[in-house]
């Protein structure tokens, strides 16, 4: 009994298990990674990408995945930073409602024009860095106030970082949604298997098209978050998220083939990926080989997902 | 019965009639367009990034697709100019060296295997795991250009001038350079090969319906990692042309080409789900893609709206795929 309990709890926590192996490591080798400072630090980077993996999650449950996000995000931020001469508030909702319209433009392309989203947020990314790059010019543009620090570096009960407690929110509401709504089972019938779901009648469209769009929603608040801290946006900026944001969801254990996965899962995933990138820059690994220790990361880990689920379908 | 002809004809051969169209359109609005010296440049600009996508359309044929191609040009370049360096160059040219012709050799070589051995690990990794090769080379995309940077310690690499070396992206032929008719005998290379061999066969077997294919008795594994390792070599090969025409590579060279390369491919009507499409059609996308391209640098038009424009070409070119396969059904 205790050893198949043991066995559990490998096997669906052994994200969490090599979370806290790294943090006792890390932390005997260099003190310096549990100061409080570096935490705040890898928590503020861990909620920007926590929160677009939310919508990334609810796509690859449905099957499907957006490579568009990093741009999306700096798109928010950039029209953000443009629309602040109607004043701060209308330039937030607006450049959030932008990258939700670019969300639920890839979920119209995906579901109803039946383009792969694949094609699709690939050419939504170029599309959308194209635009920041024309808005700023190739240059990096500064916003004119920087009243967004109070949020940005702000603490509730000068205790939690407004950003984390942002995040926090929009991964227990979603996480809740996600396994207890409509929308949510829906999702995980449609990956698991497509057919079967249209013939019970599940609208796959309006599923498909409800994920992508949030997903361009949380890149917006993610965009807005990002402006909180850096008042400034530049086409360079977000290059790197999609390919993390991916990562950190799968090495939650989501699968991309669909139907399976957890926000909770993701957001390990997430954090244990924020954890590694941190501690590389603490260890002063250079940046280059954490770019080839990440690309290398991602694949083992879709591999050996892949593999595992091959092995589960032939036995 | 003639019309019905007419309608099949163009959309077999959209692409065909689109790239006519747009450069009758070109020629006779866009100023010094219809010259002589743009036109080659036209093919200049197409050729490199040509080679490339003409080895990427055998992988997307058998119905994977490989991001990790603009990172493999990097590399290679980056690899190749390293043994046409200074040091090696003065050791040929004072004589004191009688390796000088095997560097040049290794010049050449290595970059070559390089793109094999990405290919060869990309292709093993997606055909034994059965993973989404989307993702994989998402991952190789960003290894493989790390490892670049990390190769040429995030500077830019030149050359040194070898006269030989050199002549690869340089050598002129009528003032068309050599490598655009390389690039003209590579595509019909592969595409002899995808149509007359049995390889080429079982690619489009295996991207039309891998279990059939599998238990027809194709080798499937051994077909679809060989179109990686096609993939590699031809990007590899894009990135020593690259290397020798600019005498110079980064980490950064090759940004995006793989977005490019797909483009071209999707755009000349292979499609991305396999089974269908041929090396010349991409070559026809691949002109197109650069006309569109060119006619906006004569137009004076700002640089960053080639994405927007780049993003709209797909976009509008599976569409028009879409739309013609329904009235096909």
């Amino acid at each position: 009994m205790s050893r198949s309990l043991g066995r559990t709890l490998v096997r669906d926590w052994k994200i969490l298990l090599i979370l806290l192996g790294i943090t006792a490591v890390l932390a005997l080798l260099r003190p310096v990674f549990v100061s409080s400072e570096n935490i705040f630090n890898v928590l503020f980077q861990v909620s920007i990408n926590s929160t677009i993996a939310v919508g990334m999650t609810y796509l690859m449950i449905g099957g499907d995945f957006d490579l568009s996000v990093g741009s999306n995000m700096v798109f928010a931020t950039t029209a953000a930073i443009l629309l602040e001469r109607f004043g701060i508030a209308p330039g937030i909702v607006l450049a959030i409602l932008a990258s939700t319209l670019a969300g639920f433009l890839n979920g119209v392309l995906v579901a109803k024009v039946k383009i792969n989203s694949f094609i699709t947020t690939l050419s939504m990314m170029i599309f959308l860095r194209g635009l920041v790059l024309i808005f700023t010019d190739k240059k990096t543009i500064s916003g004119s106030t920087d009243v967004l620090f109070s949020f940005g570096y702000g603490s509730l009960f000068s205790l939690i970082p407004y950003p984390v407690l942002v995040a926090a929110v929009i991964l227990v509401v979603f996480g809740f949604v996600l396994a207890r709504s409509a929308w949510g089972r829906n999702l995980y019938a449609i990956g698991s298997n497509g057919k079967a779901a249209q013939m019970f009648g599940i609208n796959i469209d309006s599923a498909k098209i409800a994920s992508f769009t949030l997903t361009g929603a949380l890149c917006g608040v993610s965009g807005i978050v990002l402006l909180s801290r850096l008042n400034s946006a530049s086409g360079t900026y977000g290059m790197d998220t999609g390919l993390d944001v991916i990562s950190g969801v799968l090495l939650g254990g989501t699968s991309l083939a669909g139907g399976e996965g957890s926000i909770f899962r993701a957001f390990l995933g997430v954090l244990l990926l924020g954890v590694l990138s941190n501690a590389m820059i603490i260890l002063h690994v250079t940046p280059y080989l954490q770019q080839v220790v990440k690309g290398l990361m991602l694949i083992t880990v879709v591999a050996l997902n892949a593999a595992q689920a091959k092995r589960a379908e032939f036995r | 019965m003639t019309l019905d002809r007419l309608r099949r004809l163009l959309a077999d051969q959209a692409i065909l009639f689109i790239l006519a169209g747009l450069f009758l359109v070109c020629s006779l609005f866009v100023p010094s367009f219809f010259t002589a010296r743009n036109l080659v440049n036209i093919l200049k600009q197409g050729a490199i990034i040509g080679i490339l996508a003409a080895g990427l359309t055998v992988a997307v044929i058998a119905g994977n697709v490989d991001l990790s191609v603009g990172s493999v040009v990097a590399f290679s370049g980056i690899l190749a100019l390293l043994f046409t360096h200074r040091n090696f160059a003065d050791a040929v040219v004072s004589g004191t060296s009688t390796q000088g012709p095997l560097l040049l050799a290794a010049a050449v070589a290595l970059p070559l295997v390089l793109g094999a051995v990405v290919g060869l690990a990309n292709g093993a990794v997606v055909t034994l795991s059965g993973a989404n090769s989307v993702i994989i080379t998402l991952g190789s995309l960003a290894a493989v250009r790390g490892g670049a940077l990390l190769f040429s310690d995030g500077r830019v690499t030149y050359g040194a001038h070898n006269a030989l070396f050199d002549a690869i992206g340089q050598a002129q032929l009528a003032t068309i350079p050599v490598y655009v008719f390389f690039f003209l005998a590579f595509v019909l290379v592969l595409e002899g090969v995808l149509r007359f061999t049995t390889f080429g066969r079982s690619v489009y077997h295996v991207g039309t319906n891998l279990k059939a294919s599998q238990i027809a008795g194709i080798p499937v594994i051994r077909v679809r990692v060989l179109t990686f390792i096609i993939t590699g070599f031809a990007a590899a090969i894009a990135g020593v042309i690259l290397a020798a025409r600019l005498n110079s590579a980064s980490g950064q060279t090759g940004t995006g080409w793989e977005f490019d390369a797909v483009t071209a491919i999707v755009v000349g009507g292979t499609s991305l789900f396999g089974g269908k499409g041929s090396v010349i059609k991409t070559l026809l996308g691949t002109l197109l893609v650069t006309l569109i391209i060119n006619a906006m640098v004569l137009l004076n038009i700002p640089s960053p709206y080639q994405y927007v424009a780049k993003a709209l070409i797909i976009v509008g070119a599976v569409l028009i795929d879409i739309s013609t396969r329904k009235e096909a059904i």
